[in-house]
């Protein structure tokens, strides 16, 4: 690309660029004031003064403390690594894949790592679980659940809406493998709906310090592929005639994005339609390059993972049901997701389907 | 109109599946009324069934626990068999099915939100607010997938809905005292445990008024299978016909969900199985096959959802799912390769 680059296209470049900066500060800057809203809100209220106060660890009330770093700043943290982790998956998919109604739930990589994380749970011994191996084992399942999707599609052509279709029926075979599982060791109804639906609830620095050093080091990984995807997206043929080695290449992103869509569900559960709406508006805001399109949608969807946690806890502590007053609880993440998702989704199948006049299988 | 001779021939194809169905069925209650905890003798079953022998305590758990159990899902079976044939016959869509586009997500949701919300409904009139719920689920689907022809694409929207309506269940789950969460949990995965004959006594108008409706309508499925403007050049009227088959199909998929919560892939493969083994798309003998093929298996799915883990006992609609998602997805694969090949 950067032969043919003349002056004209230089300066579109760099008005891409600039256009690229000012769009990060600003999710930068809703990220910051959404952090600062989520860890406000709660059961006991603070204000901002107060959270600015215990974040510095400036205050002396010793309860706000505890509140706000061992209880909301983790999971808040979670909530930002999980996000923007199945952003950048869902973008990594959405290119190699060249088709817009990918994400992680919906080509079975969330289900299948969640499928091999429970039985790991109930045949392995515990010490095997408890220093970071469940992340590989999740990762095992994913890569698996995707590679057998991709393979089996890819076995008769491959179109947009006819690999989804097989993702959602291949899902919903995993997840209920998933609760047979579950229900044969008796394992208590919620945690189905926990692994199924994912949940932020009661994360910890534990969780945390699990999380960051994968998403971390994927992050800068599929940053090194970006530009190789980038190529991929000219086609595959170009992209073989400028020597790249597409099959490897497309091998290589898949399993990167697996690798992060395992190591989110092995600490959130599998949570869905983040991976879709985060690289869809970056990829609005920002266009479809992916070395610019892969660290904004990961900060969008960052941004908009807290922002569902956050109205999900909202929500329930000021709509109360009738007849559950005194009951409180915390809507899982995964639900809010799924409600602002889906209709996102049925939104670009209907473009995807009225645009090409249906008729695509 | 289709000669005598044809439909004699269609006649005589259907003995054989027919007759092996009933075989399965008759054994498959045999069985499930046999073995569990306590197994019986052959000798005692049917000396419990048919005279009064037995001991007190064998005789309840068979009549009480054990057969109404099977009996409602042989009727649940066959509602759901019939249910499917008149739904892919609507949709001309041979991937239709009602969990697939939305029609239990949308019941079982008005069933939850009874639950969840203590809302005084009898239990007669459930079904009907469960035909609300998978009424509107099924027409937001339709009108979503208006303009759009692809089969793929509809089953994607149907899709999609089906996670909205997930979603607002999860919002209610969560929102519900854990009591009736755990309730919620087994009902919602499908399940033919801890029913009694009151739910029997629930099912049967409903299944005696239902089915013979929905043989009635089977002509007119004959007829929307020949294409929209065939149809509406031998006098039918297509739209009103179509909608009609839906509503049909969805009153019959509510009313099961309303006793049993949503059972996925019985009323999708059901019709495909009829189809393959009469070798006959005729649907005035599709439609009471499938019903029966149905209910074999739901009634097959459930004696080993019972008594292959015994004593731990899996939703029925866990291993449906498992089951008939596994063959549905094989059979997706499969048509697309006939597609283009062909």
């Amino acid at each position: 690309m950067a032969d043919r680059s003349n002056g004209v296209e230089g300066i579109e470049r760099f008005a891409a660029r600039r256009r690229f900066a000012g769009i990060i500060a600003l999710l930068l800057a809703a990220l910051a004031v959404i952090v600062v809203l989520h860890i406000a809100f709660g059961r006991t209220m603070l204000s901002m003064e107060e959270v600015v106060k215990s974040l510095f660890n400036v205050t002396d009330n010793k309860g706000h403390r505890h509140i706000v770093w061992n209880l909301r700043l983790p999971r808040v943290l979670v909530a930002i690594a999980a996000g923007a982790m199945l952003g950048l998956a869902g973008a990594i998919l959405q290119t190699v894949m060249r088709n817009p109604l990918i994400e992680p739930g919906l080509v079975g990589v969330s289900a299948g790592a969640v499928l091999s994380v429970v039985l790991a749970m109930h045949y392995w011994p515990q010490a095997l679980l408890a220093n970071g191996g469940i992340s590989w084992i999740a990762l095992l399942g994913g890569i698996v659940a995707v590679v057998m999707i991709y393979w089996l599609n890819g076995q008769r052509g491959n179109s947009a809406s006819r690999l989804a279709l097989t993702g959602v029926v291949a899902t919903s075979i995993l997840q209920s493998a998933t609760s047979l599982l579950l229900l044969r060791k008796q394992e208590g109804l919620s945690s189905i709906l926990l692994w199924n639906f994912g949940s932020l609830n009661g994360r910890v620095w534990d969780h945390w310090n699990h999380l960051w050093p994968w998403g971390l080091s994927l992050l800068l990984l599929s940053m090194l592929l970006a530009r190789r995807a980038s190529l991929l997206r000219l086609g595959e043929e170009t992209a073989a005639g400028l020597g790249l080695s597409v099959n490897r290449t497309k091998l290589l992103l898949l399993l990167v994005a697996a690798a992060l869509t395992a190591a989110s569900v092995s600490v959130v559960g599998a949570i869905g339609f983040v991976g879709l709406i985060g690289p869809h508006i970056a990829s609005q805001l920002v266009g479809k390059n992916p070395l610019l399109m892969f660290p904004a949608s990961a900060l969008l969807s960052a941004v908009l993972l807290t922002a569902a946690d956050w109205a999900g806890q909202s929500v329930t502590l000021t709509l109360t049901l009738p007849g559950m007053q005194h009951h409180m609880s915390n809507l899982p993440v995964g639900a809010v997701t799924t409600l602002l998702g889906a209709p996102f989704f049925l939104y670009l199948l209907r473009k995807s389907l009225v645009r090409k006049g249906g008729g695509s299988i | 109109m289709p000669n005598r001779l044809w439909s004699n021939k269609t006649g005589r194809k259907a003995t054989l599946p027919v007759f092996l169905l009933l075989c399965v069925l008759v054994s498959v209650f045999a069985v499930s009324l046999k073995h569990g905890t306590p197994a019986l003798e052959w000798k005692t079953l049917l000396s419990i069934l048919f005279t009064d022998g037995g001991e007190e305590l064998e005789r309840t758990i068979v009549r009480e626990i054990r057969l109404p159990r099977v009996l409602l899902g042989l009727l649940v079976g066959a509602l759901l068999g019939a249910s499917g044939t008149l739904m892919q016959g609507a949709l001309n869509n041979r991937l239709a099915g009602p969990e697939l586009l939305g029609i239990s997500a949308g019941a079982s949701f008005a069933v939850a939100a009874i639950t969840v919300l203590h809302l005084s409904v009898p239990f007669q009139l459930q079904p009907l607010l469960a035909l609300a719920g998978g009424l509107a689920g099924g027409a937001a689907v339709v009108l979503a997938a208006k303009g759009s022809k692809g089969t793929t694409g509809m089953l994607l929207i149907g899709m999609s809905v089906s996670a909205m309506l997930n979603g607002l269940l999860i919002v209610l789950i969560a929102m519900g005292t854990s009591n009736d969460v755990n309730l919620l949990y087994t009902y919602l995965l499908g399940s033919l445990a801890n029913r009694s004959w009151e739910h029997v006594g629930r099912i049967l108008p409903w299944f005696v008024v239902m089915l013979p409706v929905s043989l009635l309508l089977a002509r007119s499925v004959n007829l929307l299978q020949l294409g929209d403007e065939t149809a509406s050049g031998l006098g039918l009227k297509v739209d009103r016909s179509r909608i009609i088959l839906l509503v049909a199909s969805a009153l019959l998929v509510a009313i099961t969900v309303a006793q049993c919560g949503p059972i996925g892939y019985i009323s999708l493969l059901a019709p495909h199985l009829t189809r393959a083994a009469l070798r006959s798309q005729d649907a005035r003998l599709v439609v009471p096959v499938s019903a029966l093929c149905g209910a074999a298996l739901l009634t097959a799915a459930d004696g080993i959802a019972r008594l292959l883990l015994a004593p731990m006992e899996i939703p029925v609609g866990v291993w449906t799912t498992l089951i008939g998602g596994s063959i549905f997805l094989l059979y997706l694969l499969g048509r697309k390769g006939g597609r283009v090949r062909g």
